[in-house]
């Protein structure tokens, strides 16, 4: 996963709202907390999206969908992208350097 | 002797109880401790690593089959882990129990050798000539004197015997009488408690064993009382009791932990660890009892426990906070506590507290839990060292006839339940790793009025830095900075559409007319009026005057939406799908970062 330096995070978010706003859904909220910035988002259709930078830079995307009769959901099959130790208990935190996202400074 | 008919120990005398081999009883105590102990690493090696092992490599249907039979042994195992425990603690309670009559006995026999009287096989007392006779000043004659083991149920003659020895003889008679007569009683208890321990044929642990199982433990219990729970320090405070725990042997922590898991498991101050291993064991004891019952009440409990268990057994994904069950009662309306993440061990620890209508059912165990769950999921994207607790140490109100209840209820439940919550608290600060832990107070409904009240006894809430209340009816103080935690650290939901927290002030509220015919939800309609900040319990915490810092909900849908009538804008604070905003924001001040949460204009 790649770092997200903090002078980066303003305008990683910048994008995404950008692209949410053209898309045509609503902003329903958004947090301009300079180490946890996140923005939420709801789609006509009442999905609802959000943004979030959680600890050491990590970037947290989810989706959830208007409400549906309770069911079970299976676990996704999709292997994770990098390494997952599958005894793990945490999700690691980033560790790949973007030239771009990681760099501090301007 | 003891003239109990049947009693296996009618035939003891004096010489016998003197013989008894204690040690002999503790070394077989210490065998069946072995055998407890190796059946609990079994039961671990499976349930930790052949299991998930298993689980995560293969698929298939031999696979599921081999599932099934390592489930079943473990289930056996923890069976013999139980029965094992109970067998080593009787054994040794009877042993404590036969060593202070021979204590008692050995007392009588050194003060007759003392006295140069003889204790003859019968326990009665023979004395020599002594004093002085009123006629002829001649030493009047020696005799014998016959024990009585309840002195005090035979009235006393009226005659005094003139010899000075026969007194002392009567006396050492007495004691040994006494001495035989309850290690005889002692006998006879243990020899029914050991007959009773004992398994069903077959390998199958059928509901009835574990029924049987908590009937054993109980029995167990009872006899040994005196032996151990007796040292159980409930009235010392958590720092004491974390510290007479760290003081006993393993040998000692075993016992306490095979025969009072519900002791052991619900005091504040033991470690989050021995308190989770203690009520996973009574979670299959309290099972076993209440399926043993056929009332409702049993029926609901024992849904939410078996909904708790079953949750305890999942294998968590990476990215799963671990469960630990920090309590768990089936007294009142039920007891559950469940951290998600280490609570000693985590640096950030949040104890969200329910409110009305909470109570141990298959809803708590879904979705109070879940409240915790997604909290705790949440916070750890922040801060990894975070672990967020459903608290219910508390019976908080019902409300059967709609809020009529909440009238009813008043503040008794949260008086009572804040000063369950304080202990808890301070149990925390006592078991938490670390020096100066952030401590977040989460109240939800009349939970907020229960954390309210925690603010208000003696010392506040033990180590709490932050609070948070939502969907709340007033938290009985009229300010944010009266909570004790400073007012910036006093942190508000309220959604638009959630009545609860705009019930107006009781004396104004008329709870009848049409909404009541709509049911209990419909008798709000007649509550909400808004505008005021004048709530059920005082202050509305959303207003201005209240001066908390607000932080984004969900407006949730209306009260009467078409076609009816809800309250699920009360719900959905915690919940990430529903509420984002809100369950984002309780999860950046249970990981001790309330400061960054965006802050909404008050009402």
């Amino acid at each position: 996963m790649t770092n997200i330096s903090a002078e980066r995070r303003g305008s990683f978010l910048g994008v995404v709202d950008r692209f949410w706003r053209k898309s045509g859904y609503e902003m329903t909220a958004v947090n301009n907390s300079v180490e946890f910035p996140a923005i939420y988002a709801r789609t006509i259709d009442g999905y609802r999206l959000s943004l979030r930078i959680g600890g050491k830079g990590q970037a947290f995307f989810q989706v959830d969908t208007p409400c549906v009769h309770k069911s079970e959901v299976a676990r996704s099959t999709s292997p994770a992208t990098a390494f997952l130790d599958p005894g793990a208990e945490l999700i690691p935190r980033p560790n790949i350097h973007s030239d771009f996202w990681s760099a501090s400074g301007s | 002797m003891s003239g109990r008919s049947g009693g296996a120990g009618s035939a003891l005398t004096w010489s016998a109880l003197r013989e008894v081999k204690c040690a002999e009883l503790e070394q077989a105590a210490d065998g069946w401790g072995r055998v407890s102990n190796r059946a609990d690493a079994v039961r671990d090696r499976i349930e930790g690593e052949l299991l998930p092992g298993l689980r995560d490599t293969q698929k298939g249907e031999a696979p599921d089959a081999a599932v099934r039979g390592l489930r079943r042994l473990g289930t056996n195992f923890q069976y013999i882990y139980t029965e094992c425990g109970l067998l080593r603690t009787t054994l040794n309670s009877l042993a404590h129990e036969i060593k202070t009559q021979q204590r008692v006995l050995q007392g009588a026999l050194d003060d007759a050798a003392a006295l140069r009287f003889t204790v003859q096989a019968d326990g009665s007392v023979t004395y020599p000539a002594a004093g002085e006779g009123l006629v002829d000043g001649k030493p009047l004659a020696g005799g014998t004197a016959s024990g009585v083991p309840n002195p005090g149920m035979v009235p006393p003659s009226g005659l005094v015997a003139p010899n000075p020895n026969a007194g002392k003889a009567q006396d050492i008679a007495d004691r040994v009488a006494q001495a035989v007569r309850a290690a005889a009683d002692a006998d006879w208890r243990y020899t029914r408690i050991l007959r009773s321990l004992k398994a069903h044929e077959g390998l199958g642990v059928p509901v009835a064993t574990w029924t049987d199982a908590a009937a054993d433990a109980a029995a167990v219990r009872d006899a040994a009382r005196g032996y151990l729970k007796d040292a159980i320090p409930h009235d010392a405070s958590p720092a004491e009791r974390k510290a007479w725990w760290a003081g006993l042997t393993d040998e000692q922590r075993e016992e306490y932990l095979a025969v009072y898991p519900d002791q052991i498991g619900n005091l504040d101050g033991i470690p989050a660890l021995v308190r989770d291993a203690a009520n996973r064991d009574n979670l299959q004891l309290l099972m076993g009892k209440l399926e043993g019952r056929d009332d409702a009440d049993s029926a609901t409990k024992l849904a939410a426990l078996r909904e708790i268990d079953r949750q305890l057994r999942l294998v968590p994904e990476v990215g799963d906070p671990p469960m630990y069950l920090l309590g768990i009662g089936d007294q009142g309306n039920g007891r559950a506590i469940v951290s998600y993440g280490n609570p000693d061990t985590s640096r950030n620890v949040a104890a969200y507290v329910p409110g009305l209508n909470t109570s141990l059912d298959e809803e708590f165990a879904e979705g109070d839990l879940k409240r915790a769950r997604d909290t705790a999921a949440a916070a750890r994207e922040i801060d990894h060292s975070s672990a967020v607790i459903t608290w219910l140490g508390y019976d908080a109100p019902q409300s059967p006839d709609g809020w009529n209840s909440l009238a009813v209820a008043g503040t008794a439940r949260a008086e009572a339940g804040g000063r369950a919550f304080n202990g808890f608290m301070a149990g925390l600060v006592a078991s938490n790793d670390h020096a100066g832990p952030n401590l977040t107070a989460i109240g939800h409904s009349y939970g907020s009025r229960t954390v309210g009240a925690a603010t208000q006894q003696e010392g506040g809430i033990p180590g709490v830095t932050d609070i948070v209340l939502v969907g709340s009816p007033g938290v009985g103080v009229d300010r944010a900075e009266d909570l004790g935690v400073g007012r910036d650290h006093v942190y508000v939901g309220a959604a638009e559409n959630d009545v609860v927290t705009k019930l107006p002030a009781s004396e104004h509220a008329v709870i009848s007319g049409m909404g009541r015919a709509l049911g209990p939800v419909g008798s709000l309609v007649d509550l909400a009026n808004g505008g005021d900040a004048d709530l059920w319990f005082g202050t509305d915490p959303a207003s201005e005057e209240f001066g908390g810092r607000r932080f984004g909900a969900d407006d949730g849908p209306p009260l009467i939406a078409p076609g009816r009538v809800t309250i699920d804008a009360h719900s959905q604070y915690f919940d990430p799908e529903l509420d984002s905003t809100s369950a984002g924001s309780i999860a950046l001040i249970a990981a001790g970062r309330g400061h960054e949460v965006k802050q909404e204009q008050s009402r």
